[in-house]
């Protein structure tokens, strides 16, 4: 058994050093026999950790205030309020665009890595359904709370990229983001008169 | 000689077979457990160097244990290499392994204090390959100093291995009359704070996570970083323990429940014994994920989650929540990656810089073993799960993150006391 493995070591060995005695590019690390190792992708220049946090948070967050807004613009009982759904959708949907752009040009697959997860600001699955089956007065009060809790929670995030993130692009669309959050909230708030 | 003879090497037939192989294969380079009996002991250490080519060809490449991967200097004399074995150690057998870009000469020296140099070898008219220097040195920093290379390019290694007779210069523990014969020290952290933060996954990002629970030290939140945390204050005891570690909270309906017994093991199991007496500390700032916050069942392999009852054994542990008996508690269990790859911190996906052992050694793309850290988790509930849920989703989604900020010499004496001569401590790192 040692035997084998010294064997196999040194074939290794082998493989991996013959003929390399030579200066020049940088010889290629050979992953040897022994557990598999897992591929990681890693985002292209520019993008930092929190860049693409930000991101891939964000296009999940911004399809979910979408789909709110699409309910509201049908079902809310004051025209005032079916119009603001409106001007959100509007404004999102430029945004939803930019992220998209920006995860593309990252390099990173899309991937929403808090599926299934209990998101701030984000109504989970089962929470969803309830405001799509609901109507008239109990349709409104679970659309006000649940779009509230999105659009303040998108433009904390939105903060923490500003400070944080190191793409410059992501970072102004974080700045458009927060500001285009608050605005909207306080437009919601103003209609359910808080 | 002034000094006592070491014991006698053990260089059975294996060592006669191995020589000749290399003989048959016409090639000097091998990896791996040089044949000496002594112990390597710059494998996955500190290093740094005069100089890098180029980022592809850092300084660590040349102990990392994988004779792919190599440092390349700047084209220039001098240049140097010097790797920390984090304490002194005696110093037997240094071993060259040599790109095409060697140095014809060079000096070996040691220090204690990273300022004062002894050399204990010079060469002159090298000729690359491989270089095994029997030397006869002492101190805590060994150093490669080259003053001429053989060619325009600048000086290569593909390895640089020390080894010595093992341990550090003090004197091995002796085995306490009534230890227990388990290599394991621990943290008793409890719960610190809630927050949707997490400083590994979505760094400078607050609110961008799921809700987890932290424990150990108090400051962590989504900009946590090592320094912040060396800074900061920690609930473990021992609150030498500065490290960070969360969890997803645990709901009970809406409402939040914390573990009241929590228990981090660092243990030196998993791994055969001659891997274990060369455990290494976990380096200071290491980032590690155990399970899978996305795991989709219970038949998911990714999911390493283990819940079961405390005081009930006779229920059978699931990856799901399982019903604990009225007076019991439900616990979780959770073990992390315990092999290294002796270079990266982190990794892109977070994961691939750690791995499991394989047949009880360390893989070779991850070839340096450090302590397993077990979370045992001990939530006051019980009865019918069907109301419980984690922050992540269901019991199989359970995960636990690990950011290493234990101050190093802490570490490292636990590490030598307890896990390496396998001796049971407690919180405090003694018998």
């Amino acid at each position: 058994m040692r035997t084998r493995r010294v064997v196999t070591a040194i074939l290794i060995g082998t493989l991996v050093t013959g003929g390399c005695a030579r200066p020049g590019p940088p010889a290629g690390s050979v992953a040897p026999t022994g557990a598999p190792v897992a591929v990681a992708v890693t985002p292209r220049a520019g993008f930092g950790p929190t860049d693409i946090a930000w991101v891939e948070l964000m296009i999940p967050m911004t399809e979910q205030a979408l789909r709110l807004a699409g309910l509201a613009g049908d079902r809310a009982a004051d025209p005032a309020m079916r119009r603001l759904a409106g001007r959100i959708g509007d404004g999102q949907k430029a945004e939803l665009v930019h992220l998209r752009r920006l995860l593309l040009m990252s390099g990173m697959p899309y991937t929403d890595p808090h599926q299934g997860h209990d998101m701030p600001g984000m109504a989970t699955p089962g929470e969803f359904k309830v405001i799509e089956r609901a109507s008239g007065d109990v349709f409104g009060r679970l659309y006000t709370r649940t779009m509230r809790e999105n659009l303040a929670q998108a433009a904390h995030v939105a903060r923490g990229e500003q400070a944080s993130g190191t793409h410059p692009e992501a970072r102004a669309l974080a700045g458009a983001v927060e500001r285009s959050r608050t605005a909207q909230l306080a437009e919601l708030e103003r209609l359910t008169g808080r | 000689m002034p000094r006592a003879l070491p014991p006698p090497r053990t260089k059975p037939r294996l060592f006669t077979l191995f020589a000749a192989l290399v003989a048959l294969l016409g090639t000097a380079l091998v990896v791996a457990p040089a044949a000496s009996a002594d112990t390597l002991l710059s494998q996955g250490r500190p290093v740094t160097a005069s100089s890098a080519e180029s980022a592809a060809t850092p300084a660590s490449a040349a102990v990392d244990g994988n004779t792919g991967t190599r440092w390349s200097s700047t084209f220039s004399d001098p240049q140097w290499l010097r790797v920390d074995l984090g304490a002194a150690s005696a110093i037997s057998q240094v071993v060259l392994r040599w790109e095409g870009a060697y140095a014809t000469d060079f000096q070996i020296q040691t220090s204690n204090d990273g300022g004062t140099w002894t050399t204990i070898n010079t060469t002159t008219g090298a000729t690359g390959g491989v270089q095994t220097l029997n030397v006869s040195g002492n101190g805590r920093y060994v150093r490669l100093y080259t003053t001429r290379r053989a060619t325009q390019w600048g000086a290569s290694l593909w390895e640089f291995q020390v080894y010595g007779p093992g341990g550090t210069a003090s004197p091995s523990p002796t085995i306490p009359p009534g230890a227990v014969r388990v290599a394991e020290f621990l943290a008793d952290c409890p719960f610190s704070h809630r927050l949707p933060d997490d400083p590994i996954i979505f760094p400078g990002l607050a609110g961008a996570s799921h809700m987890h629970s932290f424990f150990g030290n108090t400051t962590t939140n989504a900009n946590s970083t090592v320094q912040s945390l060396l800074a900061g204050r920690s609930n473990c005891n021992p609150s030498t323990d500065l490290s960070s570690y969360w969890t997803p909270t645990l709901y009970n309906g809406t409402t939040p429940v914390e573990p009241s017994i929590v228990t981090f093991y660092y243990l030196g199991e998993g791994v055969r014994d001659d891997v274990r007496e060369r455990i290494q500390p976990l380096p200071l700032g290491l980032r590690i994920i155990a399970g899978n916050a996305k795991a989709t069942g219970v038949n998911d392999p990714t999911s390493t989650a283990r819940w079961s009852c405390l005081h009930a054994g006779q229920v059978p542990p699931s990856k799901d929540f399982v019903t604990c008996p009225a007076g019991t508690q439900m616990e979780s269990y959770l073990d992390f990656p315990q092999c290294w790859n002796g270079r990266d911190l982190d990794s892109a996906d977070h994961k691939s810089h750690m791995a499991f052992p394989v047949n009880g050694d360390c893989p070779s793309t991850h070839p340096v073993p450090v302590p397993k850290l077990r979370q045992v988790l001990r939530y006051p509930v019980n009865g019918n799960p069907a109301a419980f849920r984690l922050a992540s989703g269901p019991g199989y989604t359970m995960h636990g993150d690990f950011f290493n900020a234990w101050p190093e010499a802490e570490m490292l004496r636990r590490v030598v006391d307890c896990i390496r001569p396998k001796i049971k401590c407690g919180a405090d790192g003694r018998p």
